[in-house]
């Protein structure tokens, strides 16, 4: 593949190059254009020489480059005010996946009743006190949360039952998806359930991925699950982890997601944490990226968006989550955790995302660790001050960065995926087919 | 202007809906690019 390259005209314009193609992009004013080869000269001289009589100089000042764009904020200062709730119900699990960052399933611990209506009555507290009309809870966390059905249900019931009557409140699940049934989804379509099922592959790459604990793959009870979302009409999406062993598969197992009548799916490169740590092979970059690209020319005809982390143009900011202070994720034993990735305290990451705890009397939460976590910025990060992604990825996920698994491969992934985006944006369909021998893509 | 070949049209980048359910993963509050599952 050609490389990307790019340089910075100015804080909020960049030329990005690749091969023939020439874009000038702004990222904080959501729009680009393209130049042809004696654009680029004209480009690159402005860069040497900024004059006024540059025809690059003029289309930028014709089309309003060089309007004031304030720069997306940090949260430095900031209260704790959550209002998005996690909770995570037990850290048992029916599932053995072999990369499983929680190593769900060990020395099982289940959130006491006390303590759920504990965090959803602070929840409420935190809406009202920021002024905020809408709040979310997500079942979500170190086990899965369907195994704890009888939980789950009583929780909603309970959220409902004490909600405010000026906040409207969403659920959201992130489920392994082999226990739904016909019962448990209708249920979910009933109170509006956004949910997210975790499939990693076809039959082979998902049983030998994500099998029970007793070894059997789960790959026939995902997909009836998937298939019975379908029928119910339940808003969903699929969740893949993509490895070095489920990659070549990638753009075959959509095509299968969009049969089955999935209408998107989130296609995350694998990075190293939990059980992963005990290897995984890892995502071949440049295949990912070929294969992404592919993916979003194909997704129109297929019915399924295709996403993944950092693809939203549109989303600027200065934080890639809300891990930097402003994340109310419960844990089964009643810790709290500012990152949905970083589930146990005796993790070494713990003593920096762990901020409080949630005891059948109350939540206290330390707001010491709050304002540490409000420094994880993108502009903490004096490597990423002269990429054109800066705003779009925002650094990426602090969690990666704090293991040391940040690295040249996860930058190019995003820079590729955002320049992917530009291309599809600007010429539809026919984009980076050359992989597959120039095939077209119409419809 | 006739340098004005040189450059292609301005195109404005969508503003996506962030609690479109499907897009919710993506672009929703908090980046469920971390989901464990």
């Amino acid at each position: 593949m050609k490389p990307l390259l790019w340089s910075k005209i100015n804080d909020n314009i960049f030329l990005i190059e690749k091969g023939e193609i020439g874009i000038v992009y702004a990222p904080l004013l959501g729009k680009f254009f393209s130049v042809d080869n004696e654009g680029i000269t004209l480009v690159k001289e402005y860069i040497v020489n900024p004059k006024k009589e540059n025809a690059f100089y003029q289309y930028l000042q014709e089309n309003e480059f060089f309007q004031e764009v304030a720069l997306p904020q940090g949260r430095i200062g900031e209260k704790y005010r959550p209002v998005e709730l996690y909770l995570s119900l037990t850290s048992g699990c029916n599932l053995a996946c072999r990369y499983c960052y929680a190593r769900a399933g060990e020395n099982t611990r289940r959130l006491s009743r006390g303590k759920i209506e504990v965090s959803i009555n602070q929840l409420y507290q935190y809406a009202i006190e920021k002024g905020e009309k809408e709040i979310e809870i997500t079942f979500h966390g170190t086990g899965e949360a369907t195994v704890e059905w009888k939980t789950l249900v009583k929780t909603v019931e309970y959220a409902l039952q004490e909600l405010p009557e000026d906040l409207k409140l969403y659920f959201s699940l992130v489920t392994n998806g082999v226990l739904l049934n016909e019962k448990k989804v209708q249920f979910l379509k009933q109170h509006e359930f956004s949910i997210t099922v975790s499939i990693d592959g076809l039959e082979k790459v998902q049983n030998l991925q994500r099998p029970y604990r007793n070894g059997e793959g789960t790959f026939s009870a995902v997909v009836e699950s998937i298939r019975l979302l379908v029928k119910h009409d339940v808003e969903f999406g699929i969740r893949t982890t993509i490895t070095g062993e489920n990659q070549e598969e990638m753009v075959e197992f959509v095509k299968f997601c969009s049969n089955l009548g999935c209408k998107a799916i989130y296609l995350v490169p694998y990075s190293k944490t939990g059980r992963g740590e005990d290897g995984i092979a890892s995502v071949d970059p440049e295949k990912f990226i070929q294969d992404y690209a592919y993916l979003l020319c194909k997704s129109k005809e297929w019915s399924i968006k295709v996403h993944t982390p950092s693809d939203d143009l549109s989303r600027v900011r200065a934080g890639f989550c809300d891990a930097d202070g402003s994340i109310f994720a419960v844990m089964s034993d009643g810790y709290v955790s500012s990152c949905t990735r970083v589930t146990r305290a005796d993790e070494p990451l713990a003593k920096m995302f762990f901020i409080g705890e949630v005891t059948e009397d109350g939540v206290s939460i330390d707001p010491e660790k709050i304002s540490v976590l409000r420094e994880l910025n993108v502009y903490s990060f004096v490597e990423c001050k002269n990429c054109f992604t800066r705003f779009i990825c925002a650094g990426g996920c602090y969690v990666d960065r704090k293991i040391g698994e940040f690295s040249k491969e996860s930058c190019y992934i995003t820079r590729e995926v955002v320049w992917s985006q530009i291309l599809h944006l600007l010429y539809g369909v026919l984009v980076n087919l050359e992989k597959k021998g120039g095939e077209s893509n119409e419809g | 202007m006739k340098d004005k070949k040189f450059f292609g049209k301005v195109v404005t980048i969508p503003v996506k809906d962030s609690r479109q359910c499907n897009d919710r993963t993506s672009c929703g509050k908090s980046d469920k690019g971390c989901s464990k599952d």
